[in-house]
């Protein structure tokens, strides 16, 4: 793919403190227009404070450190707070995880989604309310009249879900970052959301980020999936290609820990597991930051960082395994 | 679901409140030391027969519960009855001071909230900052340091030694302004006793300001409205503050009857013509009926207080409806 909406390169963000935590050390990424990238990791591998960044949105006393992040070759990580503010809702939207507690409890949903165009389209309030509706109606909320004049509490968590997804669309940005979009929905709910942002998605051309720990949600929405762990992409690859033969032991234990329905139980009848926990960002081993929970770990390891190389088309690796 | 209904249930339930509150306060009353008749009489001593006239004449020869049964019949037809000392309808002394107090109250009020949640907000935003220590430190003190006490080193230092501000009272009677210049010597007038009390009030304002903007702005609907591209300002004042202020309107409503102690003490120490005053001298004077009436007015003012408090809130917050 030639033409990148958006281009990450050497992200860094840490949050300086008592300790420096260092959230995100070194992310480079790329996507195209209508492409979804996934971004998998468990919790503490720095992806929402990436999904952050994206938006320039980390909170002090976290801040990004160096690197690049360019939308249409625009820097966003060196733009002044100002002209961010205009990209912000704007070019890129941001969906999060949790819908019960995104809305704000006192404002109607229809204002909260009519802020948005009110703010970068200069609408009036009665074409803003109006266009609101509208989103509402796309999002296929039934009744979106009515439904715009309710307050956030009068709605069930698929439906502020929707909202959200409205107001991250509202103004057709050109890239979404979704942060654990889906997480705190029940799975029947779940599935009808994500269909919702796929079919949205092929409609508008939107590029999309989607950060996830369910590789079932990457499966079935990504094209593309970076696997993130410690604060760095480990492996990098198409989705088919990374289902089907992943490199980094890690990917491997994470695609090993997802039952499998269709097949008999282990005999141990245990899930397998990656044993340990991440490192502590602010005290991380020299060398590989999964030495210690790596079944193949050995000297190497312990001693250098190994790289994200190119191993095939379009498939890298962060592993000494595979240097 | 109607509003007049609530209304009327709050009203039910406040009358025997009101009358529990009568006799308590009633007891309490003749609990202590010496009457009015000492205090008519004066220091010299008057003809015992005298005396037993006096006592009879106010009904004060008759057991308690007698004189108390006689009281609440006579306040529940209306009638707060006659001062012992001024020889004039209860009701009229109260109604008379009322403007005085209310104009002291309403001013401090309005200044404290204002001032207190603008402080509240200014430390939330950086809990921790030096600006938060320097605003903590200020009103920790001002909380602790009681009302009477700041009165008179205000009087002190901007009255007595500086000359800036009038030390006692509400007009300068020699000057006997009319019109325009009336309202600019009150205001003159108002300055300290309403610095006073507003100090003392906005510590409480500010506290719980600062800890529930910092909960608020914790919550993910702030940082979705940061992610939609709106300015710092909107964020607080749209979205965090109208969330932020439900508890601290809570507790100015439960704060409202120490609002009217605190009335009392300033009225003494400025010489306030309003009704903290006539409390005051009332005490002095064992004037029961004047005592008896400003206590039952007082509380119908705290109960108002709560109710204009319940009110607000469902305005405020529209998850709460009266049912």
């Amino acid at each position: 793919m030639g033409e990148w909406i958006l281009q990450v390169k050497n992200l860094h963000t840490y949050f300086r403190g008592a300790t420096v935590v260092k959230a995100v050390r070194g992310i480079d990424l790329e996507i195209a227009a209508g492409e979804t990238l996934g971004i998998v990791g468990e919790s503490g591998s720095g992806k929402s404070v990436m999904a952050q960044a994206m938006m320039r949105l980390v909170q002090s006393p976290g801040g990004i450190e160096k690197g690049e992040i360019l939308l249409d070759g625009e820097d966003l990580a060196k733009l002044p707070e100002a002209r961010m503010r205009a990209i912000r809702g704007n070019k890129i939207a941001m969906i999060f995880q949790e819908p019960m507690t995104s809305l704000n409890p006192v404002i109607r949903v229809g204002d909260q989604i009519a802020e948005v165009v009110r703010l970068h389209r200069g609408y009036s309030k009665r074409q803003a309310l109006d266009f609101a509706i509208e989103m509402l109606r796309k999002v296929r909320i039934a009744d979106p009249e009515r439904r715009a004049r309710e307050y956030p509490h009068e709605l069930s968590g698929g439906m502020r879900q929707r909202v959200m997804i409205a107001m991250g669309l509202a103004c057709n940005p050109k890239l979404i970052v979704a942060d654990e979009p889906t997480t705190a929905l029940d799975v029947t709910i779940q599935a009808q959301i994500l269909k919702l942002m796929v079919d949205m998605q092929a409609e508008t051309g939107t590029a999309m980020l989607l950060i996830t720990h369910d590789l079932g949600v990457v499966a079935e929405t990504a094209q593309r999936v970076a696997v993130m762990y410690a604060g760095q992409v480990v492996e990098y690859a198409g989705v088919e290609e990374l289902f089907a033969d992943p490199l980094h032991p890690y990917t491997q234990g994470l695609m090993a820990s997802v039952p499998q329905i269709d097949q008999p139980r282990p005999e141990s009848r245990m899930l397998p597991a990656i044993p340990g926990a991440v490192p502590s960002l602010d005290a991380l081993p020299v060398g590989c930051a999964f030495q210690d929970r790596c079944p193949h770990v050995f000297d190497k390891c312990r001693v250098s960082e190994p790289l994200l190389k190119l191993h095939r088309d379009g498939h890298s690796a962060r592993c000494w395994l595979h240097d | 679901m109607s509003l007049g209904l609530f209304l009327l249930k709050r009203i039910a339930y406040a009358t025997p409140l009101l009358v529990g509150a009568i006799v308590l306060i009633f007891v309490l009353v003749r609990l202590a030391p010496g009457n009015p008749v000492d205090y008519i009489i004066g220091e010299m001593g008057a003809d015992p027969v005298v005396v037993a006239r006096l006592m009879a004449d106010m009904g004060l020869d008759q057991p308690v519960y007698v004189q108390l049964y006689r009281y609440v019949l006579q306040v529940l037809t209306g009638d707060l009855g006659h001062s012992f000392v001024s020889n004039a309808p209860v009701i009229d002394l109260i109604l008379d001071r009322l403007p005085a107090t209310l104009l002291l109250m309403v001013s401090q009020l309005v200044l404290s909230i204002l001032i207190g949640v603008w402080l509240g907000v200014l430390s939330a935003r950086k809990p921790g900052s030096s600006l938060d220590n320097a605003i903590t430190i200020f009103s920790l003190a001002t909380f602790a340091i009681p009302v009477f006490w700041l009165g008179q080193m205000l009087i002190l230092t901007a009255g007595y030694y500086l000359h800036w501000f009038p030390i006692q009272g509400m007009v300068n009677f020699r000057a006997g302004y009319t019109g325009w210049e009336h309202v600019v010597d009150v205001a003159y007038h108002m300055v300290l006793p309403v610095t006073a009390m507003t100090l003392l009030n906005l510590a409480l304002i500010q506290r719980l300001t600062r800890a529930s903007m910092i909960e608020v702005l914790g919550q993910d609907y702030v940082k979705v409205a940061r992610a939609k591209g709106l300015t710092e300002g909107a964020v607080l004042v749209r979205h965090a503050l109208r969330n932020g202020l439900l508890p601290v309107v809570t507790v100015i409503g439960l704060e409202f009857r120490s609002l009217i102690a605190g009335a009392v003490l300033t009225e003494t120490v400025f010489a306030w013509p309003g009704l903290g005053r006539l409390t005051f001298d009332a005490i002095g004077t064992r004037d029961y009926p004047l005592l008896m009436g400003m206590f039952i007015f007082m509380c119908a003012l705290v109960i108002i207080g709560n109710l204009i408090t319940d009110l607000l809130y469902a305005l405020l917050d529209p998850r709460i409806r009266y049912s």
